[in-house]
């Protein structure tokens, strides 16, 4: 008896196909995109040819000719998944999520394996993120966890969802389970954060410390004890921490060009120091 | 390899090995054996045979006294996938079938079939110490017990750093580029008496698709002798993504690599291998996926790199990845999204948490940046973001200078070390490189308590670029509003190419001469014929040459697609080793006689070398191209949209091509439009 394990493997090796293994000599993607154009001009345009040549257009940014040719390509072989991945990719790229979100529905209906099926799933739900229907986005990011081998970027998508939706103790019990199947740091801090949201504040004060601790930059975990001892009535401490944070932040903020996840916590830190013209001066 | 994975199934795995045990069938030795994640206390040894064997692993202080033995649980197994092996056993890169068909068949990129591959983890060792090793097969030894085979411990976390490191990119050709590189390494170091302690690749390990038999013959095969006493770690390049995938954790590239995902050396847990962290000494390193993770802000990766960075309390921060924030080479960071958004998401938050030097490859060139920070804009340009513009040489312009400890802002080196064996290229000049160096080669970092020092080694053992950083008590940083800058010298590029569609490469226009000049006109234009923007030549009342300035060459590639709207004398001829107007090549293709002439042009005096009949067409679109080196000249025609009408041979030429300028020419009253037309410098 073979193990599931291979019929995973072979899912995701199936999924390979999404970056087109075309070897070119130069691989510039100036470069190739002429060689391609000339092979197409030499002999005739292939889906194979046309989903190379798009995937280099994106490389470069230029999403007009890219779907171009992820459309030309669908028409030669529409059921393409290669070609319906791309185009989806490069619609939530270039700012047409609701087309994005159909090309990834169509990509889904050819799929025969929920492990095959997680990617379009997940696709489907940053379309609907980018939409802000955050319900659907969750349900979609629901399909993709569902996966034997997650993305953690799908945990943090179901994550911010049900912040956006206000489901705190179901982010809590989610990002719980998240850190089972994945050791991530990111994944830890998401469930502290939650906690927090959760109004679980003992639980997340004793997860905060040692953490805070151990840190060689601290505004991070000081801005979430901050926000721990505000909800605690500890405005005094709280500010303490914001303002502690903000010195930190400031000395690893660059003078021209900030970090603008810097620059984010530093509004925050501003936020709790009572200086909202600060904060809005602040965010990005 | 996945460790999660690993982890979760290695009890499932043990069952499999009791049973290859009792089974005792003789495997050959196939890769390896290589050394993965050391630390200061453990190390995991990898080697594969073809055909079941009964492993195990011996250890110890002295070659002849390998005295701890390691088997059964404490050696992972992975198979290839026609291994009827048990349930669970974690499967080697098997080619999807829909893949099949497409591909030639000698270019299998699976793991070749009954393959096995074992991973010994050896741990509660002692730091900073040299233990020797040897493999085995049940008592048949497979290799080891001499002493090329040992492995060195890391010392201490937080200790003070004293390590030489290697870096190659884009190494994996297989060529004697490649091996010639390696050896230069091997001799300097040897020379010095100052082996390298660990060996980091940023990427393109294994041409052209990063198969795993690409990375036997392109990678473990050539480095043998390294790997096996050396980690290297790695950084996964865009040919490895052919078929490896950073997202799933899947294909040769992770079969090949044991990296850390929960901070099993330092650092904090990344949960994939396709980014990761590691701390020698007192220094921290950071490994990114450039290729094929979300390069976003707010994705996993971004977010695993600031809470990584907020830990990391090392001495030294070094970064390395494979697709570079700042190149001119044969890659663009100013165009290339993978390239724009690791230096404008990356940059930042390494530079926040006080990196000292970024090392990167893809781009197939040495560049190594002046001291800079704060580079994020795109283009990029020196002006207000370079701290020191000195050689960094300290037997220059002097070291660098930071302070004690990781600083923000105070400062990074960027270095491309894309030159480890694939083809050279350069197209352009990084305002913020002090060293731009077109030859192979690879870089090797020193790091001696407070002072880190590079050097540029090229494949023939020479030191190229020396410069180093150091670090003591506080520096305060100065932005240099007008630094200097690299001379941007067309001499010294690879490649000139002038295209209808992309403006900004009509610039190099005014590097072209004209002979005779004022008798003819090169600019861009309107095509009477398609519409598009073109580049026009005409030759008013007399033979025009075209020759592109900054070039002399031996060895070369002229191409474009041109159209030939001069209704009189309609042809057009590429030009090479021109010396005057009375010594040269040409290869013309004549539309009034319907044919290609190869011909030299001595002291005036035509000689034809090769003919052959083609209708050339008028008022079409048609692609040409001469290519030459050493006594081949190979020449290609096709008119557009008709296939049958391709064309592409070779001629010898009784000697080899002497140096000379490159160009075009056309008869008196001739003219042309050109789509697009590009030269390659073919000689480096």
């Amino acid at each position: 008896m073979r193990s599931p394990f291979v019929s995973l493997l072979k899912a995701i090796a199936a999924l390979l196909f999404l970056n087109p293994a075309v070897a070119f000599p130069h691989d510039n993607p100036i470069h190739v995109v002429d060689t391609i154009t000339e092979r197409i001009q030499k002999s005739h345009a292939t889906p194979r040819l046309l989903i190379a040549r798009a995937y280099e257009y994106r490389s470069l940014g230029e999403w007009r000719y890219a779907l171009a040719d992820y459309r030309a390509a669908l028409e030669l072989d529409p059921l393409s998944t290669s070609a319906l991945t791309g185009l989806a990719e490069t619609l939530l790229d270039s700012g047409a999520p609701a087309e994005a979100e159909q090309a990834a529905e169509l990509a889904l209906a050819l799929q025969t394996s929920a492990e095959t099926r997680a990617p379009f799933h997940a696709l489907k739900a940053r379309s609907f993120e980018k939409r802000e229907r955050w319900e659907k986005a969750l349900e979609q990011w629901t399909h993709a966890l569902a996966s034997s081998r997650p993305e953690i970027d799908w945990f943090i998508g179901q994550s911010s969802c049900l912040a956006r939706l206000g489901r705190a103790e179901e982010r809590v019990d989610a990002l719980t389970d998240a850190r089972k199947r994945n050791p991530s740091v990111v994944l830890d801090q998401l469930w502290i954060e939650a906690l927090v949201e959760a109004g679980e504040l003992d639980t997340a004060s004793q997860e905060i410390e040692p953490r805070l601790q151990k840190s060689r930059w601290k505004s991070a975990w000081l801005l979430l004890r901050a926000d721990v001892r505000q909800q605690q009535g500890l405005a005094h401490d709280a500010r303490e921490d914001a303002r502690t944070a903000l010195a930190e932040i400031q000395t690893r903020l660059h003078p021209q060009r900030p970090d603008p996840h810097l620059v984010q916590e530093a509004a925050k830190a501003h936020t709790f120091l009572d200086d909202p013209e600060a904060a809005r001066h602040r965010s990005p | 390899m996945n460790t999660l994975t690993f982890r979760i199934l290695s009890s499932v795995a043990l069952v499999s090995m009791a049973s290859i045990q009792t089974s005792l069938v003789a495997g050959e030795l196939t890769r390896g054996p290589y050394l993965q994640q050391a630390s200061s206390d453990s190390i995991v040894v990898v080697w594969r045979t073809q055909g079941e064997s009964a492993p195990s692993l011996r250890f110890g202080k002295s070659p002849s006294a390998l005295k701890t033995k390691v088997a059964g649980d404490a050696i992972s197994l992975r198979v290839s996938a026609d291994v009827d092996a048990f349930p669970g056993t974690p499967l080697l890169y098997s080619e999807p079938l829909s893949e099949r068909a497409r591909r030639k068949k000698e270019r299998d990129p699976s793991t070749a079939a009954n393959t096995y591959q074992y991973e010994a983890s050896l741990g509660g060792l002692k730091p900073n110490t040299k233990y020797y090793y040897s493999i085995f097969d049940g008592e048949k030894l497979l290799a080891g017990g001499d002493a090329e085979h040992y492995f060195e411990t890391h010392p201490k976390i937080g200790s003070t750093s004293d390590m030489r490191l290697w870096v190659v990119g884009d190494s994996g050709t297989g060529g004697k580029e490649q091996t010639a590189v390696h050896q230069a390494m091997v001799d300097f170091t040897k020379a010095e008496g100052r082996p390298i302690d660990h060996y980091l690749h940023v990427g393109d390990m294994a041409y052209s698709d990063g198969t795993d038999p690409e990375f036997q013959d392109h990678f473990f095969e050539p480095y043998q002798t390294t790997l096996r006493h050396t980690v290297c770690w790695p950084a996964m390049g865009n040919h490895e993504g052919h078929t490896s995938r950073g997202i799933s954790g899947f294909g040769p590239y992770y079969d090949a690599y044991v990296v850390p995902t929960r901070a099993e050396v330092g650092g904090v847990p990344s949960g994939t291998e396709a980014y990761y962290s590691f701390d020698i000494a007192d220094t921290h390193f950071v490994c990114l996926d450039s290729h094929d993770l979300d390069r976003s802000p707010d994705t996993a990766m971004a977010r695993w790199l600031r809470a990584d960075l907020a830990q990391a309390n090392a001495k030294w921060l070094i970064a390395f990845w494979h697709h570079p924030p700042y190149t001119k080479g044969s890659h663009d960071s100013d165009r290339e999204r993978q390239l724009v958004e690791m230096r404008e998401t990356f940059m930042p938050i390494l530079e926040s948490a006080g990196v000292d030097i970024t090392l990167t490859g893809h781009s197939h060139i040495y560049e190594r940046s002046m001291l800079m920070d704060g580079a994020y804009a795109t283009p990029t340009v020196a002006e207000g973001v370079i701290l020191d513009d000195g050689d960094g040489d300290p037997s220059g312009d002097g070291a660098y200078r930071k302070s004690v400890g990781l600083n923000p802002n105070e400062g990074s080196v960027s270095i491309v070390s894309g030159h480890g064996g694939a083809g050279l290229g350069r197209e352009g000049t990084m305002p913020v490189m002090r060293q731009i160096i077109l030859e192979h080669g690879s870089l090797i970092l020193d790091i001696q308590g407070d002072t880190l020092t590079g050097s540029m080694l090229n494949l023939h053992g020479e030191v190229r670029d020396v410069f180093s950083i150091v670090k003591r008590g506080k520096v305060t940083p100065q932005r240099i509003q007008n630094p200097w800058q690299p001379v941007h010298d067309l001499s010294l590029l690879t490649s000139v190419h002038f295209d209808y569609r992309r403006p900004e490469t009509m610039d190099t226009l005014e590097h072209w001469t004209t002979i005779p000049e004022g008798h003819s006109t090169f600019t861009s234009a309107t095509s009477s014929v398609t519409g598009d923007s073109i580049l026009s030549a005409t030759a008013s009342d007399a033979p025009l040459f075209q020759l592109y300035n900054p070039w002399s060459l031996h060895a070369f590639d002229i191409e474009g697609q041109v159209v030939l709207t001069g209704s009189d004398n309609p042809g057009i001829a590429l030009v090479f080793a021109y010396e005057n107007d009375a010594n040269y090549f040409e290869t013309r293709y004549d539309a009034t006689t319907g044919s290609i002439r190869l011909s030299r042009v001595d002291d005036g005096v035509t000689a034809l070398v090769h003919e052959r009949e083609v209708a050339v067409a008028r008022d079409a679109v048609i692609e040409i191209g001469v290519e030459g080196e050493g006594q081949e000249v190979e020449i290609f025609y096709l008119e557009r949209g008709k296939p049958a009408t391709e064309l592409e041979y070779k001629v010898q030429l009784p000697a080899p091509i002497p140096a000379g300028r490159v160009g075009f020419a056309l008869p008196g009253g001739g003219s042309a439009e050109f789509l697009w037309l590009e030269i390659q410098d073919e000689s480096r």
